[in-house]
């Protein structure tokens, strides 16, 4: 490789990005032949939102979690809704000067137990994800990521030691819609859910339901399936509903029908905890004790309208409900 | 014309004759010379100096910063995840 040309090893595209110029993520660039992600520490969204906005529905339900991203994105996702971040550059857009300690210390003094790297990719800002993720850990801070997880094995092995919760979302099964509508790929990501599975993480899954591109019933099916066989039947899995934006305003939304659809395959092959997101009211946004059928867990939106746990048992029969809960830890 | 040829010698000589008048002598032209050498010496040490950049210290790009408030914090309801 030439002099001063730097390759980053985060995710699969695995740049070659001579003097000054970035990676395709748009914030890991090559100062001086050193690789550096310049948004370390400048986060541009911080938010307080109820942990089922994630989605986490079996992770400490109805729990207050601080979300923060930096801009910047390895894939280009054509349906993306946080597009204005995720496709944005560093100097593009006013962030938080919020290093590891200081972001901490927010969610220490708010009383916050959790943390949350999300919105746009985490696993681009990966510096400022695991400083601060091993920071809080040291301090009783918890901490999630929700991401596409399009990146290589051993940086992700690394995250799982110290953030222990994941929403991954699988935008299709399907290696042409990720190469068409994402440019990413698939198999890294299943590679990805294989080893949050292996280091003991919390692992949800999501699946955004587009009309016309990935709303086929076959590759629902094959998701199901693989999920099943990889990851478990207590892998909670969420359809979510399609809104336009960005290059698809095209398109119309899901029709509920077809999440419905999704929802009850996936729970006719055997998966236990399934639901439908973005529809609010929907029944599919409860939580069933599959042992005994009733709601353990009601839902409208992001907020919890009943909660019958007894830590991670179900009050009604005793059955254990899978899940990260507070005092079942 | 043989009057002109000698009035044009005699005025050549007379010109010459002021020139050598003029001329400065040999240390003063010497002193300007050195004087010369070493201003030339001192803008080459110059110029150099200036092309050789000062190490840039910090990113070609500043991130603007604002401040994280109450307000701030609050739910975004149009950010996925």
């Amino acid at each position: 490789m030439r002099a001063q040309t730097v390759q980053c090893m985060l995710c699969p595209k695995q740049c070659k990005i001579p003097e000054g110029r970035s990676g395709d993520c748009r914030i890991r660039i090559n100062i001086g032949g050193k690789l550096k992600a310049v948004t370390f520490g400048f986060p541009v969204a911080v938010h307080v939102d109820p942990v089922e906005k994630k989605p986490f529905f079996h992770y400490f339900p109805s729990t207050p979690i601080l979300s923060v991203a930096t801009v910047g994105c390895n894939m280009h996702c054509k349906n993306c809704q946080n597009w204005e971040i995720s496709q944005a550059n560093p100097e593009d857009q006013e962030a938080y000067d919020l290093p590891p300690k200081a972001l901490v210390q927010a969610a220490l003094s708010r009383n916050i137990p959790l943390i949350a790297y999300t919105y746009t990719e985490p696993i681009v800002y990966y510096e400022y994800t695991y400083e601060s993720a091993l920071l809080g850990k040291q301090q009783g801070l918890r901490s999630a990521i929700v991401s596409a997880g399009y990146a290589n094995p051993e940086p992700m092995r690394a995250l799982f030691k110290v953030v222990e919760a994941a929403t991954i979302d699988v935008k299709c099964f399907d290696e042409q819609f990720y190469r068409d509508i994402c440019d990413g790929g698939l198999k890294p990501v299943l590679n990805t859910l294989v080893i949050a599975k292996e280091e003991n993480a919390w692992l949800e899954v999501s699946n955004l339901v587009i009309p016309t591109l990935s709303d086929d019933r076959q590759k629902i099916a094959m998701l199901v399936r693989w999920v099943k066989h990889n990851l478990g039947d207590e892998t909670p899995l969420h359809f979510l509903r399609f809104v336009p934006h960005h290059k698809l305003k095209n398109l119309p939304p899901t029709p509920v029908e077809t999440l419905e659809d999704a929802w009850k395959l996936a729970l006719d092959a055997g998966m236990k905890y399934v639901y439908i997101g973005n529809v609010p009211g929907h029944e599919a946004e409860n939580t069933r004790c599959p042992s005994c059928g009733k709601v353990v867990i009601g839902r409208v939106g992001y907020r919890i309208t009943e909660m019958h746990l007894k830590k991670n048992l179900c009050e009604f029969c005793g059955a254990k409900i899978a899940g990260v809960f507070r005092g079942a830890t | 014309m043989k009057f002109r040829k000698k009035a044009q010698k005699a005025q050549e000589a007379q010109r010459a004759k002021k020139a050598k008048q003029t001329q400065e002598p040999f240390a003063t032209s010497r002193r300007r010379f050195l004087k010369e050498c070493t201003l030339a010496a001192l803008a080459l040490v110059a110029s150099q100096a200036g092309v050789a950049k000062p190490e840039e210290t910090r990113p070609p790009f500043r991130i603007k910063t604002k401040p994280l408030t109450a307000k701030a914090l609050e739910t975004d309801p149009n950010l996925a995840g």
